[in-house]
């Protein structure tokens, strides 16, 4: 029978492949995601200050041929100009804090997928996957020959622990793959997210800087809290800094892994993603402090 | 590192200050007014020149990330898709090559019935059957003969095959014109039985002509020609396959390629098969036929193929085949008849009689 033979050809593919089975690099994905998570979490309320941001210097600046029209402390544009539409909307993100937000958010996807691999999160559904082709097939093959359909059910299961090694083979392999393919541009991506830091920073501190250096040069109280928003935006972005070049440490401990596995770099990959842990908690709580208690002596608390 | 942009931002925000010291300096108003208004103008151009080195900066994050997601894209997330991929190509191969070899059985493999002398003119099928027979030729039927009692008619160079006795088969006839051998394929057809051990296959053949009924019928409408005509046809030519030209069995794909060739003009692949033999049909000139008798519709068929078997003293194949009308002899090649070769394909008018013994033909 035609379906049969399909089936067991099947299985010499699934033992093929589970003979060259490599490990996978489970601890070292894991420790990767960590370290996105960390810096995704100090990102998120960041780039929702920087949204706002974009959208006040937008209108406070517009692009010349905007025609921006000022009148009793409110800016009107003349014209309409689609391409602006992001930064004058009331939803989503302006076309930069997008940009910035899809480049981490592509990081994140990128690390999801090794770590399905690396856990094997795929394994089940691609053997429902077999199950239901298998089962086809032998259908369709009953109707060719004018025979019963026969049940793959029982010999799909019975090839469960093949098909579980193949599978962790074939994810192995991919991830090696992905690893390796993505190891410059994904360091590449994390080093612009990192470059833009300083152009994210004017931008955030666009008010606050006019409001204490021209605004109220000559009221203290109120300069002094201008200032302290600017420090705390400042701690928040060195965070969002250090918590970036910690990803792109592990990212690159992860590579160095599936290039030559040793024992060396594993444990000084284990020790960079525990401090970044801590570093990623830290920064959390001085950011929250920093942004409820801009007149007190938040500066004092939380310098690092 | 500092950039010229940095020292330009440096030194406009210096300027903003010395400005700020002026005006908190100064007591008259206009003065102050005034430096304000430059300062407000100055520190735009600073958020102007931020803003842009964001867009920048994010520009280059945007192509960075367009670089990885395209790596993202081909990941395979399901370990065993390129098994499966290869599973279902192997299958779709298996699927095709099986419908080819199914539809093969059906298609009369043997060249044009055409002897040396014979050029590969068309005849004109839609001439009328008028009254005043044509000169024809009548001799013994040879190849049937060997196994199936006949009574061989009279020589005659002038005279139409007469009525045959029940049980024996009417002479071979020669001739090119409808006129000519009117007579003789409704004598054929009377005396055509489907032999038993054939009859499956013949059966085989009419089902499958019987599922494309309602494809066939929309031809009809459009050309006037019997959809059983067309059925048969598409047998013959195409193997009953709608991927096919009905012209010559081309793909579908394209214009056709073989003879003949460019068909239907302006072929758009991905037009309805209907479209096609319609064009094949008009071609032929059948859709100028009104006149759709039984003697018709096998002349038409047997002219599709050519009356070259009369001159070797058999009945063609492409109507006989698989019935007790013909036995062996074939074309092998382009005007190279073998007598011994015998065709594999059920003959049309056979499977014509099937229609009829079910009722769907006339």
């Amino acid at each position: 029978m035609k379906h049969i033979r399909g089936i067991f050809s099947l299985c010499c593919i699934a033992v093929l492949l589970a003979a060259c089975a490599t490990t996978l690099p489970v601890q070292e994905v894991r420790q990767v995601s960590a370290a996105y998570n960390a810096a995704a979490g100090a990102a998120a309320p960041l780039l929702d200050e920087l949204a706002i941001a974009e959208r006040r210097a937008e209108l406070r600046a517009p692009p010349e041929e905007a025609r921006a029209f000022s009148a009793a402390d409110v800016t009107v544009f003349l014209n309409f100009d689609p391409r602006a539409a992001a930064s004058l909307a009331s939803i989503g993100d302006p076309a930069r804090t997008a940009a910035q937000r899809r480049g981490l958010k592509v990081v994140g996807a990128y690390v999801d997928v090794l770590e399905t691999l690396a856990e094997g999160r795929n394994i089940e559904e691609a053997k429902a996957r077999i199950q239901t082709l298998a089962s086809n097939v032998a259908a369709l093959a009953a109707l060719a020959t004018g025979g019963a359909a026969a049940a793959v059910a029982p010999v799909i299961s019975a090839l469960g622990p093949i098909l579980d090694a193949a599978a962790k083979a074939g994810n192995a392999e991919e991830l090696r793959r992905l690893v390796l393919e993505g190891a410059q541009p994904v360091d590449d991506l994390i080093g612009r997210l990192i470059d833009s830091s300083k152009d994210i920073y004017t931008v955030l501190i666009d008010e606050p800087r006019r409001a204490a250096t021209i605004t109220f040069s000559q009221n203290k109280p109120a300069q002094r809290a201008e200032m302290l928003k600017i420090k705390a935006l400042q701690v928040g972005v060195a965070n969002y800094v250090v918590l970036l070049q910690q990803l792109r440490l592990t990212f690159s401990a992860l590579v160095n892994v599936v290039r030559a596995p040793t024992q060396i770099t594993l444990s000084s990959l284990t020790a960079s993603s525990n401090e970044l842990l801590l570093q990623a908690e830290s920064a959390r709580r001085a950011y929250t402090i920093l942004r409820r208690t801009p007149g007190a002596d938040g500066v004092s608390e939380v310098t690092p | 590192m500092t950039t010229n942009v940095d020292s330009a931002r440096s030194a406009l925000l210096d300027t903003i200050q010395a400005l700020v010291v002026r005006r908190d300096a100064t007591n008259d108003p206009q003065e102050k007014a005034a430096i304000n208004a430059e300062i407000d103008r100055i520190d735009r151009s600073v958020t102007r020149l931020a803003l842009d080195n964001l867009a920048a900066a994010s520009q280059q994050v945007s192509e960075a990330a367009d670089k990885v997601d395209a790596i993202l894209r081909t990941a395979k997330v399901n370990p065993f898709d390129s098994t499966i991929d290869a599973s279902l190509k192997a299958l779709a191969k298996a699927s095709v090559r099986l419908s080819n070899e199914a539809s093969q059985a059906f298609v009369f493999d043997a060249p044009r019935a055409l002897d040396a002398t014979e050029t590969d003119s068309e005849v004109d099928v839609t001439a009328p059957a008028p009254p005043v027979e044509d000169k024809t030729t009548t001799r013994p039927a040879a190849a049937a003969t060997n196994t199936t009692p006949s009574r061989p008619a009279a020589p005659s160079e002038t005279t139409a095959p007469a009525p045959t006795a029940p049980g024996s088969l009417p002479p071979i006839v020669s001739g090119k014109t409808l006129q000519a051998l009117a007579r003789d394929y409704e004598l054929c057809w009377g005396a055509c039985a489907i032999r038993p051990d054939r009859r499956a296959d013949v059966q085989r053949a009419a089902d499958r002509l019987s599922r494309g009924e309602q494809r066939y019928k929309a031809v009809s409408t459009a050309t006037g020609v019997p959809w059983q005509l067309i059925g048969l046809m598409h047998g013959l030519e195409c193997g009953y396959d709608f991927n096919k030209h009905l012209h010559n069995g081309d793909s579908l794909a394209a214009a056709t390629v073989h003879v003949p060739a460019g068909r239907p003009p302006g072929w758009v692949p991905g037009s309805p098969w209907e479209q096609s033999a319609a064009d094949a049909l008009k071609l032929k000139k059948l859709d100028q036929v009104s006149d759709w008798s039984l003697p018709r519709v096998l002349y038409v068929l047997e002219a599709y193929n050519g009356f070259g078997y009369r001159g070797h003293d058999i009945r063609s194949p492409y109507l006989w085949s698989f019935s007790n009308l013909y036995e062996k002899g074939k074309y092998v090649a382009d005007h190279q008849f073998d007598p011994n070769a015998v065709s594999k394909q059920v003959g049309s008018a056979v499977v014509l009689k099937l229609l009829s013994e079910g009722g769907l033909w006339p």
